[in-house]
């Protein structure tokens, strides 16, 4: 049958790489859409700026409708257009009635990206998972877990912390918090997992690509499904699960772990350009197809931690 | 469950710094490690080992900038897999393409082999196979 159907298909194949090329094109012509949910002065220009290479000038943004703050911007790459929706955070919403929370959701579901900006004040936890809370209950149980499952939480503004210090290594051009710091990071970024992620475990789905040579087909975890190439956890993984399905498919290691990476809350410093790059590869198994086309025109990956040594010498608690 | 790995000079020292830190603290009394002249045996639960290894994933940033990269890169092909794989489904469930017309040529059989295409392309494995037989006909690097 198998040779029958590679017949029968190569009379199509002409049409069918016409219209996937035009699709493509199609796809890589829109705009990159993000909801970026966080109070102001928690530093969303900033990220957008060093993340996309934009400009936008931090405190000079205006608002183009009444509700939803929607920014467009050409980026530097002069071709892609990128539209940022600003909506407010924890805190700023407190009086507002439910259906601005339904109009600020729904918009948010139809971004490529939702990024949930905090600071990593452990103060900041309560009034925005609250928050969040809130706007879940604006949707319908599908739409909840969607919502949710396009949300990368992020904690803003690493640098500011004032316990340890930064290096520069000149090689590389890059920014690195020292061991004391990398505690403190990693502390930080463990609470908040606790308290957005596992605290939310049962809207949790996370999707990943399997890797090359993985042959899961039927897991018998109740919580893992395969599909179209890709596997589908419905559970926070712990390092126990880890170890148990790295066992069971060795084949599957990579992808495994990518699961347990995603289901992650990264802190990050626009400022020092720290962890954009675990951001960027935390968040790209959060797009949907039409998204992913459009990534690799918007980012560039080179650039994404590179802080140039004048610039190094302009900031305070560094070792250069 | 214990395991044991081999450890080059600079990869211990990597590991040593991951292990001073305060959270790792529980793995300390676990670990040994033993000198050879060009490295280091050691020995360490599975849990520590598969904590450090992500550790050192997301924070090895050349390594991640290639991983980025790579997914990027496969998560594209992947959906244009899926793209050319909902075209083919509908062409075998509607009419008005190429292939379609060409059904007459399948012969008597032909209904019910079209039914064994829906579903064979719904089959991964199946899907798979036939992915690499037509591939060449999508692979164009100006595509990417």
């Amino acid at each position: 049958m198998f040779e029958k159907i590679i017949e029968v298909f190569k009379g199509a194949l002409p049409n069918i790489r016409e219209d996937v090329r035009n699709k493509i094109k199609e796809e890589k012509a829109k705009p990159i859409v993000i909801s970026i949910m966080g109070v102001a002065g928690v530093g969303k220009t900033s990220l957008l700026n060093s993340m996309f290479g934009a400009n936008l000038e931090i405190g000079h943004v205006r608002p183009m409708t009444k509700e939803i703050h929607t920014i467009r911007i050409k980026l530097s790459n002069g071709k892609n257009e990128l539209h940022f929706h600003d909506l407010p955070g924890a805190g700023e919403t407190l009086s507002t009635e439910d259906k601005y929370l339904e109009l600020y959701a729904k918009q948010a579901l139809k971004s490529d990206i939702i990024i949930w900006a905090m600071s990593h004040e452990r103060s900041d936890v309560a009034p925005n998972q609250k928050y969040l809370k809130r706007l879940l209950t604006q949707l319908d149980e599908k739409q909840r877990s969607k919502f949710y499952n396009k949300i990368t939480f992020v904690l803003t503004k690493g640098d500011t912390l004032r316990v340890g210090q930064w290096h520069y290594d000149s090689s590389s051009k890059t920014l690195k918090p020292d061991e004391k710091l990398n505690e403190i990071f990693s502390e930080k970024q463990k609470y908040f997992k606790e308290n957005f992620i596992d605290a939310f475990s049962e809207l949790v789905e996370t999707c990943v690509l399997k890797n090359e040579g993985c042959k899961m087909r039927a897991p018998k975890e109740n919580y893992l499904r395969v599909k179209n190439g890709k596997i589908m956890c419905k559970k926070v993984l712990t390092i126990s699960d880890l170890a148990e399905l790295y066992s069971k498919y060795p084949n599957c290691k990579d992808a495994i772990e990518k699961i347990y990476i995603d289901q992650s809350v990264v802190l990050i410093s626009s400022e020092f350009k720290y962890n954009l790059v675990y951001l960027v590869y935390i968040m790209l198994d959060k797009f949907e197809q039409g998204s992913l086309f459009r990534i690799k025109d918007f980012i560039n990956l080179n650039n994404l931690d590179i802080v140039s040594r004048e610039i190094a010498l302009t900031k305070n608690n560094i070792i250069i | 469950m214990e395991i044991i790995l081999k450890f080059s000079l600079s990869e211990y020292s990597e590991f040593q710094k991951w292990l001073e830190m305060p959270s790792n603290n529980h793995y300390k009394p676990k670990i040994k490690a033993k000198k050879h002249r060009d490295f280091l045996e050691v020995t360490m639960t599975n849990e520590a080992n598969i904590e450090f290894s992500i550790f050192r994933r997301v924070t090895n940033n050349t390594a991640l900038k290639q991983s980025v990269a790579e997914d990027v890169k496969k998560g594209w092909w992947h959906n244009v897999k899926e793209i050319v794989r909902a075209f083919l489904k509908g062409i075998f469930i509607g009419a008005g393409n190429e292939a379609f017309k060409r059904r007459v040529e399948i012969g008597e059989e032909g209904e019910e082999f079209l039914g064994k295409v829906r579903d064979a392309i719904d089959d991964d494995d199946f899907w798979a196979k036939l992915w690499s037989s037509i591939q060449e006909w999508f692979i164009d690097q100006d595509l990417f």
